[in-house]
């Protein structure tokens, strides 16, 4: 496990390949995606490492979800449902949280289930919202950027009045 | 003109000769008309007369011998085989059930044969033979089928009729969430009618118009997950319990 880093030190990236592309020109943007996630400077999807697949939506909604269940001392877990794998987030000290990729759901809800080839990082509670709510962000606009009928979009709705809400109970 | 029937009046000169057509050329002419009478709108009738004769026999057979067909839900109303005739295609589906949403309303779930993305060809694909893009994501688990996975047999415990067994069970009898617009059953096939699978848990991924996305085991006894990443790249399974 690695020790907290800077507090910049998330990066999280869909690939927007042309396949993605096409099903947001046609109006659905909740098809499989890519996702590639560093932390404190270790590979954890992508990279170095395979990608990670879900529903593009979902991927956001539930990263989204997890800075909730953070602040309320809870367990937030990210499914990419083109695997399967699990992300968990849950706090690890007052100011920081820890991530770790599961290769089950048991493991993703319980670290007494993890198997050992799961890896987990700590990173600042602050980077990881910060990096959650830009990728979110970016991901809503690139979508309406690509079809700008979605705007109107119900999950796509969803996505900014959640981010919004958040970085407005975050203050 | 078709005889009878509760919504033939709602319909043009045109559409009731079609529908008289559909139904006098049906394999059962009177299981036929009561699927006709027994839709609730008549925007369904015109749905059905959108469909060919054959997938119009398919559905009135279906909804007049409930319980008869495998993974056919004997619950299904004949509105419910219209919409996943219009939304789908009825000569690749594989089950249809009534399942609840997070709210508890029922809905109409179906599995097609779909492609490598979604659908039947994307299960078997991915989590049966283990050769839809293995090795270029994370981690994927395999269903205990007995097939040869990236060269290791896997635990030979369920059949593939019994994957489709399991997702019809898991739309009946599993715990749905929701997220944005796609809703995920979760089910406990060891505990739940499967005991010797070695699968303690699955789930289900079902788009918003009731089409299955795709279904994956999470782990059991009897099920294997490849991860690529292992032995320096080269790739191994590890047990998931």
């Amino acid at each position: 496990m690695t020790s907290p880093n800077q507090h910049t030190n998330v990066k999280i990236n869909f690939h927007y390949d042309k396949q993605y592309r096409e099903h947001v020109s046609e109006g659905s943007p909740d098809r499989w995606i890519d996702m590639s996630l560093s932390a404190a400077g270790e590979d954890i999807y992508g990279g170095s490492r395979g990608v990670v697949t879900g529903s593009a939506c979902v991927i956001v909604l539930d990263l989204l979800d997890s800075i909730e269940a953070i602040r309320s001392n809870d367990r937030g877990i990210i499914t990419f449902d083109d695997g399967p794998s699990w992300l968990s987030i849950a706090k690890y000290d007052e100011s920081t949280v820890e991530i770790a990729a599961c290769h089950t759901l048991k493991g993703a809800k319980n670290p007494k289930n993890r198997l050992d080839i799961s890896r987990t990082t700590v990173v600042t509670q602050q980077a990881w919202e910060e990096a959650v709510l830009e990728f979110s962000r970016k991901f809503s606009d690139k979508v309406t950027d690509i079809n700008p009928s979605l705007s109107n979009h119900e999950t796509i709705e969803q996505i900014r009045e959640k981010v919004n809400t958040l970085i407005r109970s975050g203050e | 003109m078709a005889d009878g029937g509760r919504h033939v009046d709602d319909l043009s000169a045109s559409e009731q000769a079609t529908l008289g057509a559909r139904i006098s050329k049906s394999q059962d002419s009177s299981a036929t008309r009561t699927f006709v009478d027994e839709l609730d709108t008549v925007d369904n009738v015109r749905r059905l007369l959108d469909q060919d004769q054959a997938s119009v026999n398919r559905l009135v057979d279906w909804h007049a011998n409930p319980g008869s067909y495998r993974n056919i839900d004997p619950d299904l109303e004949a509105s419910d085989f219209v919409h996943v005739a219009r939304n789908g295609d009825v000569s690749e589906t594989r089950l249809m059930a009534r399942g609840p949403d997070e709210s508890g309303s029922f809905q109409v779930r179906w599995l097609e044969n779909g492609d490598l993305d979604r659908g039947w060809t994307h299960i078997e694909a991915r989590h049966i033979r283990g050769t839809q893009k293995i090795d270029e994501k994370d981690a994927t688990s395999i269903f205990p089928t007995g097939k040869e996975v990236k060269g290791e047999r896997m635990p030979n415990t369920i059949s593939q009729n019994e994957v489709i067994d399991m997702t019809y069970d898991a739309i009946k009898r599993g715990t749905p969430t929701q997220q944005g617009q796609k809703t995920r059953y979760y089910f406990e096939p060891v505990d739940a009618g499967y005991p010797n699978s070695g699968i303690d848990d699955m789930q289900v991924l079902v788009l918003s118009d009731g089409t299955i996305e795709t279904a994956y085991p999470n782990s059991g006894s009897a099920v294997k997950r490849w991860v690529p990443d292992l032995n320096d790249g080269q790739g191994g399974f590890v047990d998931t319990t």
